[in-house]
């Protein structure tokens, strides 16, 4: 028996992912697989939160004399492809063209909308549903707008790929002729709108869109949060404590308002940890530009009270976690016989893993792509995530034997 | 006063020589597709051309480019039609697309001067640009169809 000791110092988020795939990945289904029956019901997650469920397509959907289909994605694209995602389900359902259907960003307005909290990976998971409903339901105003005005049977009708077919004379009418009929049109009760069977599905599943934001991405015209520019904006960058938990004892601004460009410091007060979605507090300065701002932000003259954590060493707490992990852990499950397979393999590995400090999610802050107004509403979320980050340091440190 | 050309534009710039030619670009001219990453050269989110050769624009200053040509993402191609661009587009390379500007013009650089790097060369010349998507594979992917016209 040859003992092989391996130490991982596993520094790089992509070898940290790596390790946590296979657990990852057993989690994951075993949360959100549905079942095929519960699709029938579909009650989603976003029904209780702010704004619930809106799936009318007189709030998303709009086409234009021409034919263009103009789709709304509510929800902030953070890089899923959600922005994508959820017009081409409606779309789908619609029989619309894809490449007649153009898609813009809602602002944040979750009284119209529904829901527009957007974290959690819940996008797809709350809304697919809705939005597959919102465009059947457009799909049925259409071919009841044809059936009047071929004064038919609505069951003679059929929409496909961008027009409405009367099925025993073959006449055809655009999307875009039957627009404004359509459009006055009552949206019909859920209950009495057919969606599509997935094997009709046109986009959904077959791997042949293309992001809506492919061509912008790769010249530089995609707006992120970053990037929203409004009138007589100012830019403020702050000073936050070094120390998780830490608070603002006091402060000199003096050299910071001399910075050019400085207008203003603000204290901000901050929320006590876990601060969970609140923001952490520091001292903002407010500038006509970035460039000041971070010169004044480093102007600054801070003393902060480093609160409990004012002693943390990260030396010190990793020795900790290893001294821990190295004692025999509690049995919460044992099958077979460990011990004696231990004791009789022919080779054993002895490893021990460790991650660094990880911070969750910090470019959330920059990323999140939404129109100013969506942004406004969720930038102050996203600065709150990005300040829980740090005070949710997550370590640990394993060893296993095989 | 610096004067500079960016994308082919004569520019005059009377105000902190030491600003970083990041914020300038993005605050003054409004040239939002170089983009704000690590600001300290870490993550190559900001990367545009200096006289065609790559460098991060967060630590490069104002008067670090004064009297010479600055190309960022928009100025790349008039139709945002470069091989690399276009190449990108081919593969579905971009997740969220922050990092992916700065991604481009490392690569447009790079081919600018080796029309066919090996993988070893992609790899090395592409390591300084972090992309939290993990898009690694389509870019190199991506960087070998540019090259080759594929």
């Amino acid at each position: 028996m040859t003992p092989v000791h391996a130490t991982v110092e596993n520094v790089s988020r992509r070898g940290f992912l790596k390790g946590l795939l296979v657990t990852g990945g057993v989690v994951v289904a075993a949360e959100f697989v549905p079942a095929r029956d519960a699709l029938a019901a579909y009650a989603t997650g976003a029904a209780k939160m702010a704004g619930g469920v809106v799936s009318d397509p007189h709030v998303f959907v709009s086409i234009d004399p021409s034919g263009l289909v103009t789709i709304v994605a509510h929800r902030a694209e953070m890089g899923t492809g959600s922005r994508t995602s959820l017009p081409m389900a409606i779309a789908d359902e619609l029989e619309a063209d894809w490449s007649r259907v153009h898609v813009v960003q809602s602002p944040g307005d979750e009284k119209k909308y529904g829901n527009q909290n957007t974290d959690g990976s819940r996008s797809l998971r709350h809304f697919i549903q809705p939005m597959r409903e919102c465009g059947a339901a457009m799909r049925h105003m259409l071919e009841t707008a044809a059936a009047q005005r071929w004064n038919v049977d609505v069951a003679e009708v059929q929409s496909q790929n961008h027009e409405v077919i009367h099925k025993p004379s073959g006449r055809k009418l655009g999307y875009g002729e039957l627009a404004a009929a359509a459009s006055a049109l009552p949206t019909p009760p859920a209950d009495q709108v057919k969606l599509k069977d997935q094997a009709a599905f046109r986009y959904l599943g077959k791997g042949n869109v293309q992001i809506v934001d492919l061509f912008d991405i790769t010249t530089g015209r995609a707006v992120y949060g970053i990037d929203t520019k409004l009138p007589g904006m100012k830019y403020a960058v702050i000073a936050r404590p070094p120390v998780m938990g830490g608070r603002l004892a006091s402060y000199d601004g003096t050299a910071a308002m001399k910075v050019p460009g400085v207008e203003k410091i603000v204290v901000i007060e901050g929320t006590p940890p876990p601060s969970k979605f609140q923001p952490i507090g520091g001292v903002a300065v407010i500038a006509r530009n970035t460039w000041g701002a971070i010169k004044g932000r480093d102007a600054l003259v801070i003393h902060w009270d480093d609160g409990p954590h004012a002693s943390y060493d990260s030396a010190a707490y990793k020795a900790q976690l290893e001294e821990t992990a190295r004692k025999p852990g509690k049995v919460v499950r044992n099958d077979g016989d460990t011990d004696n397979a231990l004791a009789t393999a022919a080779k054993t590995v002895f490893a021990e893993y460790y991650a660094p400090h990880l911070s969750h999610a910090p470019n959330r802050l920059v990323l999140r792509r939404a129109s100013p107004a969506a942004n406004a509403r969720h930038g102050p979320r996203c600065r709150a995530q990005a300040a829980r980050a740090t005070s949710s340091w997550t370590s640990w440190a394993s060893s296993r034997r095989m | 006063m610096v004067k500079l050309r960016v994308n082919g534009q004569e520019q005059t710039y009377d105000g902190d020589p030491s600003m970083p030619l990041l914020w300038y670009l993005r605050d003054e001219l409004g040239l939002t597709g170089t983009k704000y990453g690590c600001g300290v050269a870490l993550c190559g989110a900001c990367t545009i051309h200096v006289d065609g050769e790559a460098a991060r624009a967060c630590i490069t200053v104002v008067k670090d480019v004064a009297g010479r040509s600055v190309i960022t993402i928009e100025g790349l191609d008039p139709n945002g039609n470069h091989p690399v661009q276009k190449a990108w587009r081919a593969l579905n390379v971009p997740q969220c697309g922050y990092c992916q500007t700065g991604q481009i013009m490392q690569a447009a650089a790079l081919l600018a001067t080796n029309k066919n790097p090996s993988e070893d060369e992609i790899s090395s010349t592409m390591s300084g640009n972090i992309c939290r998507c993990g898009c690694y594979q389509r870019i190199t992917a991506a960087v070998k169809a540019a090259a080759t016209g594929a």
